[in-house]
């Protein structure tokens, strides 16, 4: 059954490149799951990354067990999310942080 | 003087042992090899960036170590794409180090710059960028680690060139590059029990092995299960590695190209251990009706496989041997065996033996090229193969002996794999006979390779499956295309004997069995490189018993004469 995800992760930073960041979303590229928003955002030692989407369970789970076998992947887990945060709360974020 | 970073690097992979590595050299990795001047490191000068990386992950495979290719920005680097995709698909360590141009011109479309960071991360187990000249020694550490850490494959290390030659202020410890390994989980003992107590309750359990079993090293407690169930063996292609073929309970490979015992056993199955296996399309054809009427127990040291194509009664993440020892521990050592049930399937096996023995064709018949080879071959001989039909023989009836001797490109099917797989071995394992049985097609992809035969002193036997086609296509071509032909036959194949020579080694057209069989014992016997051009004829090449892409085993095409039931009990 389709439901709704957010997929939560923490990806090592190293100098703020975004080589963790890139290889986790070719991960997610390679997962039958609709991408409905991302928000990252980077921290001195880690970048947190919010991932919502749209799919079946088993696909939420291939991607995030794929997720988690990634070395610069540090956390992976993933929740039924009841809403996707629109485009405005994004940017309103963006400008508090 | 100052210390370049390089230095510190070719220091310390002389430090750690490493003693080979496999390139080719220019202009943004010249720091490098220029660091490994009369260091006593061996190099191994390829004649392509392919032939150098596959040479690697052989010596991988051999040595259970990462093999380490060397190689320049740009061309150099995007002529590695293929071996690494090639390495993970196989699950195969290396590390592989690329110059870069100065970070200074990055984004410049400076000369030979390519981003092969970018190009590599959906193909390699892990990257590295170096930014900065500390950075250099304990990433390249971090990727040797990543290589074998859980299940191994390859790692790109990207070093610009300001990077290698700017001087090393500061000794940084492996710990200071941030990495989450991933390490060996624990089965779990509660899953172990009940997957021991369904494997008691099955009437037909078969175990199917794949290659984790060679990384494990667990082919001593897979036998030990199996033989404490009686129970029948059948494997992957990768798995036909990692337990001795003449067992008497193995049934060989099963699926797409497999041996007709192996799919009569997993169709006649009510349980099937799955060990260090990602159940490929090729093995198992129809992922549906390989779930139909089955339980199923995966043992995967990569929890990302279980459940990614198959769901499992019961998924084990753990190592395989540290799980099959657990299993051993509950098993009771007189379990009920079904003996009935591996003489049946023996008696296919043996069926399908004869009938090969008695059918023949005019020329070279693949299987028996194999068998007579075979015989003149000490047991641990070292045999990689190309890519095609003569692979697919291979994995019919080339009998391995001793775990971890049989190399092939299983998962990405890369032509041209053979004979630098081969030279890698080789040089893994220079008293060990190396043979490649390759394909004309394959062969010509990366035949350049040979000049390391003499070069270094790598004397490889190269048996080529000549029969002027891409026999696997053209194979499909007939059977699922109507008989449409095209684009598949070489009418100007070039003289391989004379490549050979060119080359300088040794050339034989046999006429006959004999003449196969003394020339290749010879070669071995003496240790000298051979290339055999094994005449086929590409009328009668066609690689039977066979399974159609996405159908369920029963359904496998058999070669013409030989019949059998499939159905156990009917009998
Ligand atoms: C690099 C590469 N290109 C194309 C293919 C598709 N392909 C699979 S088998 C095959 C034929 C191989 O020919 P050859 O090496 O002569 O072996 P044969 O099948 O004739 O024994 C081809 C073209 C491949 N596997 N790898
Ligand atoms: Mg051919």
């Amino acid at each position: 059954m389709m439901n709704s995800y957010r997929i939560n992760l923490t990806l090592l930073n190293m100098d703020g490149g975004l080589d963790p960041l890139v290889r986790a979303l070719n991960v997610v590229r390679r997962g039958k799951v609709n991408v409905k928003a991302i928000t990252v955002s980077f921290n001195r030692d880690a970048v947190n990354v919010d991932i919502y989407v749209e799919g079946v369970e088993d696909e939420v789970n291939w991607v995030c067990n794929k997720l988690n076998k990634l070395y610069d992947v540090a956390n992976v887990s993933y929740t039924a999310s009841i809403s996707i945060p629109k485009a405005q709360a994004l940017l309103m974020g963006e400008r508090n942080g | 003087m100052v210390v370049r970073a390089v230095d510190v690097l070719s220091d310390e992979i002389v430090k750690m042992g490493i003693g080979e590595i496999f390139g080719i050299p220019g202009g943004q990795i010249m720091p490098l090899f220029d660091a490994f001047y009369g260091k006593g490191i061996k190099i191994f000068l390829f004649r392509h960036e392919q032939g150098a990386i596959h040479a690697a992950d052989a010596y991988g495979r051999v040595t259970r170590k990462p093999g380490v290719v060397l190689v320049t920005s740009g061309p150099g680097a995007t002529n590695l794409a293929t071996g690494l995709a090639n390495a993970m698909m196989d699950s195969s360590p290396l590390v592989a180090l690329t110059g870069q141009v100065p970070t200074s011109v990055f984004g410049r479309d400076a000369f030979q710059e390519t981003d092969i960071i970018g190009l590599s991360i959906p193909i390699a187990k892990h990257t590295f960028m170096v930014k900065k000249p500390e950075d250099l020694v304990p990433m390249f550490k971090a990727a040797y680690r990543i290589a074998t850490d859980g299940r191994p494959g390859p790692v790109v290390v990207d070093l610009p060139r300001d990077v290698q030659l700017s001087e090393v202020k500061e000794v940084r410890g492996e710990d200071y590059v941030k990495v989450s390994y991933k390490g060996i989980p624990e089965p779990d003992p509660g899953l172990v029990a009940y997957a021991v107590k369904l494997l008691m309750e099955a009437e037909r359990p078969v175990m199917l092995v794949g290659g984790g079993v060679c990384w494990s090293n667990a082919t001593e407690e897979v036998l030990a299960v199996a033989e404490t169930l009686w129970m029948p063996i059948v494997t992957t292609l990768p798995g036909k590695n990692c337990v001795p073929n003449n067992h008497p309970l193995f049934m060989g490979p099963a699926g797409m190209h497999g041996r007709v015992e192996a799919d009569a056993a997993i169709m006649n199955s009510d349980l099937v251990l799955a060990v260090g296996t990602r159940f490929s399309d090729r093995t198992v054809g129809d992922f549906r009706e390989f779930q139909r009427g089955r339980r199923i127990i995966h043992i995967d040291i990569d929890k990302s496989e279980i459940g990614k194509n198959v769901k499992p009664s019961v998924g084990i993440i753990g190592d395989a041997k540290a799980t099959l020892r657990m299993m051993l521990e509950l098993l009771p050592k007189a379990a009920v065996k079904n003996e009935q049930f591996v003489n049946w399937l023996r008696s296919i096996k043996e069926a399908y033996e004869k009938f090969r023995e008695t059918s023949d064709m005019p020329g070279f018949a693949p299987w028996r090229v194999l068998k007579v080879i075979r015989e003149v071959t000490p047991p641990q001989a070292i045999v990689a193969t190309g890519v095609g039909s003569h692979q697919m023989w291979s994995e019919l009836h080339w009998d391995v002996y001793v775990p971890g001797t049989f190399i092939t490109s299983a998962g990405l099917g890369t032509m041209g794999f053979g004979i630098p797989a081969a030279l890698g071995a080789k040089v893994a394992r220079p008293n060990v006979p190396v043979l490649d049985i390759d394909g004309d097609g394959s062969f010509q992809m990366t035949m350049q390779n040979l000049a390391l035969v003499r070069e270094y002193n790598l004397p490889i036997i190269v048996v080529i499956f000549d029969n002027s086609a891409l026999m696997l296509v053209r194979h499909w071509q007939m059977l699922l295309y109507g008989r449409r032909i095209i684009a598949v036959d070489f009418q100007a194949n070039p003289d391989f004997i004379k490549i050979g020579e060119a080359y300088g080694i040794d050339g034989v057209r046999p006429s006959n069995y004999d003449e196969l069989r003394s020339s290749v014992a010879r070669a071995i016997r003496n240790n000298e490189p051979l290339i055999v051009d094994v005449t086929i004829d590409r009328e009668r090449d066609l690689v039977l018993p066979w399974v159609q892409p996405g159908k369920w085993l029963s359904e496998v095409v058999l070669p013409e004469g030989f019949k059998v039931n499939l159905r156990y009990g009917d009998a």
